[in-house]
């Protein structure tokens, strides 16, 4: 647990040491703030505020998730402080999960400043503060932790398979793609029934919509989790192979 | 302390290490040879359980390396070749994550860090950024990092590469300390370093160790075959074939030194080819100033052995 503790934090502070961190958060404020209020402004009638929150974040992620990942294993590798850190006494399972532990743990406190958009949205704008609740935003705030954590886990597989940054966001954008955009749209455009009804299922957009908007669906929980742990099984894998 | 047996790793279309078996004592101070692409960075990281070989077994103090890699790993204190670091961390910081992750008792840490701090002379750059080091520093710090968790073995892949004469002096100097409290296995490609350093002398060539003695044993295997130095002056051509014409003489060179001199090395099997060539240089009435046996330094060993091992390999 101690080593768990020590690589978790190597891996926070390693972001926060290189400017990724600070360029990271400046795009990701921007992007959020921008977008935020665009659609709050533009599509109150359709949407509720947290719901615009939640989306524009999502959206992000699609650049955020990619950037953040693409270092862990790659990074490493390539400049061969993997085989200091795998000399160790470390086990393969403990580096993989405090390294998703740590880019996990930056990701939530990146997010933590959108909070503010909401407190400032109920005190300027009360045509867009109604039905900003606590469960909607803990709600919110929980299926993004759940769908960042998934692509987080696949960018960390992508980036132990590769010694090549660029490669590793690349292959991560792309994955990352066809969920998003096949979520977003193809239930929406498809007349096929079967694809409607897959699309809908993992359609991160909806659960997000759904969540945000104080309905918890417990079948979103499991998606994510269960796909997390089986991309954090396969980073495992990848590392022990790659010997 | 290690224990290698029939250790063989292939890669896609080739094999790198080829049923390798050796053994180490503990204390002994190991120098690990051989030509580029000769295997021995693969062999060190199968020994530290970096890489899994594809036969074989290594054992470190007793603990099989990939049956039981925790405690396998926690006797070894290693050093990669080129030395990696987190350059974006202090000294202090970096070497305190190595001890966290390396299991030193949370109250030994401190300790710990400054045992090797002062070991390997790190004390004044505790607070400075790695990547702002020189190279002679970072290479401290890689060896600091090897030693925190006080290991029963050091493992060290070129220590002194990239660095200039006067660290790898010191890094020599540092080596030969830590030699008195560990057992020691480096490679190198700078021999008077191992001859300075080592007790044994593992030679590996094309994946398969091609000799294992003491200097001093292997110095003696080519004995017999002498190399002396002489400087005469006069026409090489001549003095080259009358020295070529000698009983016993294998190979004549010659360069040449100021005005007319020359100095022609001799390769001959007979131990007493020097009384030869004086005799000779009176007879022809040559100006001779110089005339010595040369001792044969680890390099010549060296290539001896790698030349001898790829006449073998051609002949079979």
């Amino acid at each position: 647990m101690r080593t768990f503790f020590a690589l978790w934090r190597r891996e926070l502070s390693a972001m926060f040491l290189s400017p990724i961190a600070y360029v990271m958060l400046m795009f990701f404020l921007l992007v959020t703030g921008c977008g935020y209020y665009w659609l709050v402004k533009e599509n109150l009638e359709v949407m509720r505020s947290v719901q615009g929150l939640m989306v524009v974040i999502w959206a992000s992620m699609l650049i955020v998730v990619p950037v953040l990942t693409m270092r862990t294993f790659a990074e490493e590798r390539k400049n061969g402080t993997f085989e200091t850190m795998m000399t160790a006494p470390v086990t393969d399972g403990t580096v993989v999960t405090a390294k998703f532990a740590g880019v996990l743990t930056f990701f939530i406190l990146m997010c933590l400043p959108t909070l503010l958009y909401l407190v400032i949205t109920s005190k300027l704008a009360p045509a867009a503060a109604h039905l900003i609740e606590p469960e909607s935003i803990a709600n919110g705030y929980l299926m993004v932790c759940l769908i960042a954590s998934a692509f987080i886990a696949l960018g960390m597989l992508a980036s132990a398979l590769t010694s090549n940054q660029i490669i590793a966001a690349i292959s991560t954008f792309s994955v990352m793609s066809i969920f998003f955009f096949g979520g977003l749209f193809e239930p929406h455009l498809s007349k096929n029934p079967i694809v409607r009804e897959v699309g809908g299922y993992l359609s991160s957009a909806l659960h997000l919509m759904e969540s945000s908007r104080g309905v918890f669906d417990s079948r979103s929980l499991v998606l994510y989790l269960s796909t997390t742990i089986f991309f954090l099984f396969a980073t495992i894998k990848a590392v022990e192979a790659r010997r | 302390m290690i224990k290698v047996s029939n250790l063989t790793k292939q890669f896609a279309g080739h094999t790198a290490v080829d049923n390798v078996s050796f053994e180490v004592k503990r204390g002994e101070i190991i120098g690990f040879l051989g030509p580029n692409g000769a295997g021995k960075t693969t062999t060190m990281r199968m020994l530290t359980g970096f890489l899994h070989p594809t036969r074989g077994a290594v054992e470190i103090a007793g603990c099989d390396v990939f049956e039981d890699p925790m405690e396998a790993r926690r006797h070894i204190g290693y050093m990669p070749e080129s030395c990696p670091l987190y350059t974006e961390m202090r000294v202090d910081e970096y070497l305190k994550f190595r001890a966290q992750i390396k299991g030193v008792a949370r109250k030994a840490i401190r300790g710990r860090r400054d045992i090797v701090k002062e070991q390997c002379g790190l004390t004044e750059v505790g607070r400075r950024i790695i990547g702002q080091l020189s190279k002679g520093y970072r290479q401290r710090v890689g060896l600091a990092d090897s030693l925190l968790h006080d290991p029963d073995l050091l493992i060290l892949d070129e220590p002194t590469a990239g660095l200039d004469p006067n660290q790898i002096r010191e890094v020599r100097e540092l080596i030969r300390q830590l030699a008195e409290r560990h057992t020691l296995l480096l490679s190198t490609h700078i021999l008077p370093e191992v001859e300075m350093t080592c007790r044994r002398i593992l030679i590996i060539n094309k994946g398969k160790i091609v000799a294992s003695d003491s200097p001093e044993s292997l110095q003696k295997r080519l004995e017999g075959d002498v190399l002396i130095s002489a400087e005469i002056a006069g026409d090489p051509g001549v003095i080259e074939a009358t020295l070529k014409s000698l009983d016993a003489v294998d190979v004549v060179s010659h360069e040449p030194l100021n005005n007319e001199w020359n100095r022609y090395r001799v390769d001959s099997s007979d131990p007493d080819i020097r009384t030869q060539v004086f005799e000779c240089a009176v007879s022809k009435g040559w100006k001779l100033r110089e005339l010595h046996l040369e001792s044969r330094s680890l390099e010549d060993i060296f290539v001896t052995i790698i030349r001898e091992d790829k006449a073998a390999g051609a002949k079979s």
